[in-house]
């Protein structure tokens, strides 16, 4: 159990002068498992390589458990990095492979073969040691990886991107077996993403990370309900945003008055609702109503899709399949949203 | 290209083949009959295809103690590996440099460290003599060594760049973040994904130090003997049965080195296929 804390890191690149990861600060709780979101190139990687010691800081401190592990070399830090490609050392077996943290311990031959039978075991492989890591499938080599990773019951996990390079039904599969361990060995874990659903299905809490800044940083269901600003609303999938003025609980804008629950800030600035909490076809005249038209309608399966009009503003809903059978494209309708879900950015 | 178009052309590989063989033979062991049969000549006079008497007297001779031939061959298989290991420690380091990083000034070192091949060892090895004699490199087996890094280095350093062109470094900081130390990190991880090409690299060196003539006579001074010296003075001295059985010698090690070379050039190197994974 390790609280890591990551305290104004900086790192620049100096080649390129770029600024890699700007003034970050994030603690990790211990025994949580805390995802960095972030397209591409946004300096995710980075921070994971700085807590694991492959690289340093330019700026700030990283402490595990209070404890400044900067002056520390990598192999002392017992922060284990699982990338994206697996990484097994092709002339080993799958088992020396596993066992290879263990070995580097100098722990005795008969402890390293119970501990890695065992481990091999949690991951489904333990008929595969003596393979050679290329005669496996990828989705059985990234679990040899994690299973090389977990044997050595590391302080802190730090996984870059370990799912991105499955296929489909596999990703689910490893990550939950991924949810699954860290959570019985309690090991705290950063986990690096650019899949939205796959931090918000993993983690504890989210650290929204673009350009090398923490956007925001708390457990998933924040990002949905209140989004800092308009970046990170649009970044999970916000569309609907409505300029106005906030004042004593209301929110005047051209289309109506919105009525807003307590905890919205005040001042300028834009209305924002999930696509899904909108309704369709109340009365016009109820609180927080107006009335749009609907410019398409999309099927999508298990939801319908409607992208409305209302005055100069393009407004999404997501309503079900069956509340939308009436509806047509050029229809006028009423649109509700409930007071609840309503959050106003700056 | 696809799967199927290198099917097709296995027909016409397989006569390419056959033609790099026949070349092969003509080029690496006919050469080596002559001198085959010059060893175990008695007399072999022109217009003769064939020796007209056969005899053992030059082998007698290379292998007695008044020849110096066999203290030659130590000398020289000393001097070979001796550069074969410093080029090693040299060669690996600059060419992971080489490989792996982009620095100011790249190409420059990259045309400096072909210069040697492109420049005669002749031109340098005066100049090379005088700082030598001073510093008390000329007249032994160290020195010679040194000036042999000169032909040697760049084989090392080209193999080695070639090898960690193909090279992912981020294994090693994996093993580290597995609790490796950086000389664990070395011996478990770097080494045996560049031992293939190294092995090569260090083949080269050998043979190119075996071969040296010059530096050695110049930096030797005549008191460091090695084949190659023995060999030019039997040969001007129109000994053609004794140069045949020291030549023979000669060769030996260029066959051996081929030969394993060959297996190893067959196979896909370590380094390749941490890359491919």
């Amino acid at each position: 159990m390790t609280e890591v804390r990551l305290e104004h890191i900086t790192k620049i690149y100096d080649r390129s002068e770029v600024v890699a990861v700007d003034d970050v600060s994030l603690t990790l709780e211990s025994g949580a498992l805390t995802a960095i979101l972030g397209p591409s190139g946004c300096g995710k990687s980075t921070i994971l390589k700085m807590i694991a010691g492959l690289l340093s800081p330019d700026e700030g401190d990283i402490k595990f458990e209070g404890r400044s592990v900067l002056k520390m070399k990598p192999e002392q830090r017992s922060a284990v990095m699982m990338f994206q490609d697996h990484l097994l050392f092709p002339y080993m077996t799958v088992a020396e492979n596993v066992g290879f943290g263990l070995k580097m311990q100098r722990q005795d031959k008969a402890q390293i073969q119970k501990n890695v039978a065992e481990i091999m075991e949690r991951v489904q492989l333990q008929d595969l040691g003596a393979r050679k890591p290329d005669e496996l499938s990828g989705g059985q080599q990234q679990r040899v990886a994690l299973a090389r990773a977990l044997v050595t019951r590391p302080k802190v996990l730090l996984l870059d991107e370990p799912l991105s390079n499955l296929d489909a039904h596999l990703r689910v599969e490893m990550r939950e077996l991924i949810r699954h361990l860290q959570q019985d060995m309690k090991i705290t874990t950063l986990f690096v993403t650019h899949d939205q659903e796959e931090a918000v299905v993993l983690a504890d809490k989210i650290a929204l990370v673009l350009d090398g800044h923490l956007e925001q940083f708390g457990p998933p269901s924040e990002f949905f309900e209140r989004p800092k600003d308009k970046t990170v609303a649009r970044f999970f999938g916000g569309r609907n945003f409505i300029e106005g003025m906030a004042e004593e609980g209301n929110f005047s804008s051209s289309l109506t008055t919105f009525t807003l629950p307590i905890r919205c800030p005040s001042g300028a600035g834009c209305l924002t609702f999930r696509p899904e909490n909108v309704q369709i076809g109340r009365d016009p005249s109820a609180e927080n109503s107006f009335s749009a038209t609907i410019q398409t309608k999309t099927y999508l399966g298990t939801q319908t899709r409607l992208i409305l009009r209302a005055d100069e503003t393009e407004l999404e809903a997501l309503v079900n399949p069956e509340a939308a059978r009436n509806l047509e494209e050029g229809m006028e309708v009423s649109v509700h949203v409930p007071k609840r879900a309503l959050w106003v950015l700056p | 290209m696809s799967g199927q178009g290198t099917f097709e052309n296995r027909k016409g590989l397989s006569g390419i083949a056959w033609l790099s063989l026949a070349l092969l033979i003509t080029w690496l062991i006919l050469p080596l009959l002559p001198l085959a049969l010059w060893s175990v000549s008695r007399s072999w006079y022109f217009p003769d295809i064939l020796p007209s008497d056969y005899g053992l007297q030059a082998w007698t001779y290379v292998f007695s103690d008044t020849a110096g031939v066999l203290k030659a061959l130590l000398q020289t298989t000393i001097i070979a590996l001796g550069t074969t290991v410093l080029a090693a420690l040299i060669g690996v380091p600059a060419g992971r440099a080489l490989g792996l990083y982009q620095f100011k000034g790249k190409a420059f070192f990259e045309i400096l460290i072909l210069a040697p091949i492109i420049v005669p060892g002749i031109a340098v090895v005066l100049g090379i003599h005088v700082v030598f004699l001073k510093t008390g490199l000329a007249n032994n087996l160290a020195g010679v060594m040194i000036v042999h890094l000169i032909p040697a280095l760049p084989y090392m350093v080209l193999v080695m760049a070639g090898v960690f062109a193909n090279y992912n470094p981020l294994a090693e900081g994996q093993a580290r973040s597995l609790g490796a130390n950086p000389a664990q990190v070395f011996w478990y991880v770097t080494l045996p994904a560049i031992l293939p090409g190294l092995l090569m690299g260090c083949f080269f060196t050998f043979l190119v130090s075996w071969s040296q003539y010059i530096l050695t006579l110049v930096i030797g001074g005549g008191r460091v003997v090695t084949l190659p010296l023995l060999l030019f003075n039997f040969a001007s001295a129109g000994r053609n049965d004794i140069t045949g059985a020291i030549g023979i010698l000669y060769v030996l090690p260029g066959i051996i080195v081929l030969l394993l070379a060959a297996r190893h050039l067959s196979g896909r190197t370590a380094a390749g296929s941490l890359r491919q994974i």
